[in-house]
C-alpha cells in the first residue's frame, strides 16, 4: 500500500489522500498517521482518491470510516473518488454508500464541497422566445432543479409558481417586438433568486410598480387580471422591479423554509 | 397539432454539475413538445441531452466555475442543439472524437456508449470548437412524420345513441 497527501489546488481547505495497490490491516497505522498529520495542520476535509486501489480489506474500511468520524468531529469530512467500479459494486453491497459519498472524479466532489461547506451560489441563464407555450417548459426547469438540490416539495411547488407568475407576465405584458425573455436564476442551500428581464412600455412597468408597491390590482385590468404579482408578493420573500431603457427587470427572492 | 411555423431558439447556461442533468433533460424535451414534436422525439431528445450534458460535465468544464452552454433551436422539420464546454483542448477534442468514430467499447466495458447512443439517435453529429476555444458538440435531428402520434378519432358510430 502507499499514501500520499497534498494541499489541494483548487481549495486549500481540501487535503487530496492518494492510496495505492491492496489496502489491508497493515496499512491502517499509516493511515492513522496520515490524519493525525492532516488534524494537526488543521485540514479537515480529506478526498481520500482511490484511483489505483487494487484491493480494500474490511478492517481497512473500519479505519476509513473511523477516520471519516474524527473529521465530522471536526467539521468536516472525508469522501471516497474514483474508485474502481469492481471494488465500489463490492462496497455499495455492503451499504458503505449510507456512510461515505463516493465520486466518479475529484471535479464532481469539489462541486459537492463548495455547494455543502462554501455555500456558493449557483448561477443559471436562459432566453427563451416569448411565446407562453414555453413556460410549463421554464416552471418545470426551475421547480425541478430546486427539488434535486435538497428543497422541499412545498418550497419547489411555491418556487414553480413564481416563475410561472412572472413569466407569463414578462411574455403578456411585454412589447410585441420583443424576440426573447431573459431568466437569470441563482440558487445555495438557503436561497433562490428568480430574475426576468423583458421589453416592456414604460406606462406598463408604471402600472407593474404601482400594483407591487401598493399591494392593489391594476387600475386597468381590475376584473379580470392583477392577482398573479399579489400571490408572488405573498409566497416569495422579496420582489422588486426596476424599469430602464432595456426593458423591466423583475427580481423575486424565495428563501428555503425549514422542514 | 401546435403551431410551429416559427423558428424558435433556447440558450441555457448552467453549472458543470451533474445534479443539473435531469431538469436540463426534462426542459428540452418539454419545449420539444411544445414545438409540436412526439412523445417518441421528445424521449430520444432526452437520452441525447443526458448524454451530451452529462460528457460535457464529466470531460469537459471542470474549474469551479465551470458551465455548459446548451442552445436548442426548433422549426417545423427539425431540432439542432449544441452543447458547448470549457474542456476545449486539442487532446479532449481528439478523445471525443475517438469515442465517436472509432472506439467500440467492449462488452465488459462499463462505460463508453454514450456518444454511440447520441449518433444512433441523431441525424447530423458534428464536433469542433467554438471562436473561443470551447469544445461544441453539434446535433441535427429531424422531425420523422411517422413517429408523430396519430390523431384520434372517434370510432363510427361511438357518440351516436344506442337505438331503442
Amino acid at each position: 500500500m502507499k499514501i500520499s497527501r497534498e494541499i489541494s489546488s483548487v481549495d486549500e481547505k481540501i487535503v487530496l489522500c492518494q492510496l495505492e495497490g491492496d489496502l489491508d490491516i497493515s496499512g491502517c497505522n499509516e493511515l492513522d498517521a496520515e490524519l493525525s498529520s492532516i488534524l494537526e495542520a488543521g485540514k479537515f476535509f480529506v478526498m481520500a482518491i482511490m484511483e489505483k486501489v487494487t484491493d480494500i480489506s474490511s478492517p481497512f474500511i473500519g479505519k476509513l470510516i473511523e477516520c471519516r468520524q474524527q473529521l465530522i468531529n471536526k467539521g468536516g469530512n472525508l469522501v471516497i473518488v474514483g474508485l474502481p467500479p469492481d471494488l465500489k459494486k463490492g462496497m455499495l453491497l455492503m451499504g458503505i454508500d449510507k456512510i461515505f459519498s463516493f465520486y466518479n472524479d475529484a471535479h464532481l466532489a469539489y462541486n459537492r464541497f463548495h455547494w455543502d461547506y462554501v455555500e456558493t451560489a449557483h448561477p443559471l441563464k436562459l432566453t427563451f422566445p416569448p411565446k407562453l407555450e414555453c413556460v410549463p417548459a421554464v416552471r418545470l426547469l426551475i421547480s425541478g432543479i430546486a427539488k434535486q438540490k435538497g428543497y422541499s416539495a412545498k418550497d419547489s411547488f411555491r418556487i414553480e409558481t413564481i416563475a410561472d407568475e412572472i413569466a407569463n407576465n414578462a411574455i403578456e405584458h411585454g412589447d410585441a417586438t420583443q424576440t426573447e425573455i431573459g431568466l437569470e436564476f441563482y440558487i445555495d442551500r438557503n436561497r433562490i433568486e428568480l430574475s426576468i428581464k423583458n421589453k416592456t412600455h414604460l406606462d406598463k412597468a408604471d402600472n407593474l410598480k404601482y400594483i407591487i408597491n401598493s399591494n392593489k390590482r391594476s387600475s386597468v385590468d381590475e376584473k379580470t387580471f392583477g392577482r398573479g404579482l399579489a400571490m408572488v408578493k405573498l409566497i416569495s420573500n422579496s420582489i422588486n422591479v426596476a424599469v430602464d431603457n432595456t426593458g423591466t427587470y423583475v427580481k423575486v427572492t424565495k428563501t428555503k423554509e425549514k422542514d | 397539432m401546435k403551431d410551429t411555423s416559427k423558428e424558435n431558439n433556447y440558450n441555457l447556461q448552467f453549472p458543470s454539475d451533474l445534479d443539473y442533468i435531469p431538469a436540463m433533460r426534462q426542459f428540452i424535451a418539454e419545449v420539444a413538445r411544445s414545438e409540436g414534436y412526439s412523445t417518441k422525439f421528445c424521449f430520444r431528445t432526452e437520452i441525447i441531452v443526458d448524454e451530451l450534458c452529462t460528457n460535457a460535465i464529466l470531460h469537459g468544464s471542470k474549474g469551479r466555475n465551470g458551465c455548459v452552454i446548451l442552445e436548442a433551436y426548433f422549426n417545423n422539420d427539425i431540432m439542432k442543439l449544441c452543447v458547448k464546454d470549457g474542456g476545449g483542448k486539442k487532446v479532449n477534442i481528439e478523445n471525443l472524437k475517438r469515442a465517436v468514430y472509432n472506439s467500440k467499447p467492449t462488452a465488459d466495458d462499463t462505460r463508453g456508449r454514450g456518444m454511440d447512443i447520441v449518433q444512433m439517435l441523431a441525424d447530423e453529429l458534428k464536433i469542433d470548437l467554438d471562436e473561443n476555444g470551447n469544445t461544441q458538440v453539434n446535433i441535427v435531428k429531424k422531425r420523422n412524420m411517422d413517429d408523430d402520434e396519430p390523431i384520434l378519432k372517434p370510432a363510427e358510430n361511438q357518440n351516436e345513441g344506442t337505438e331503442i
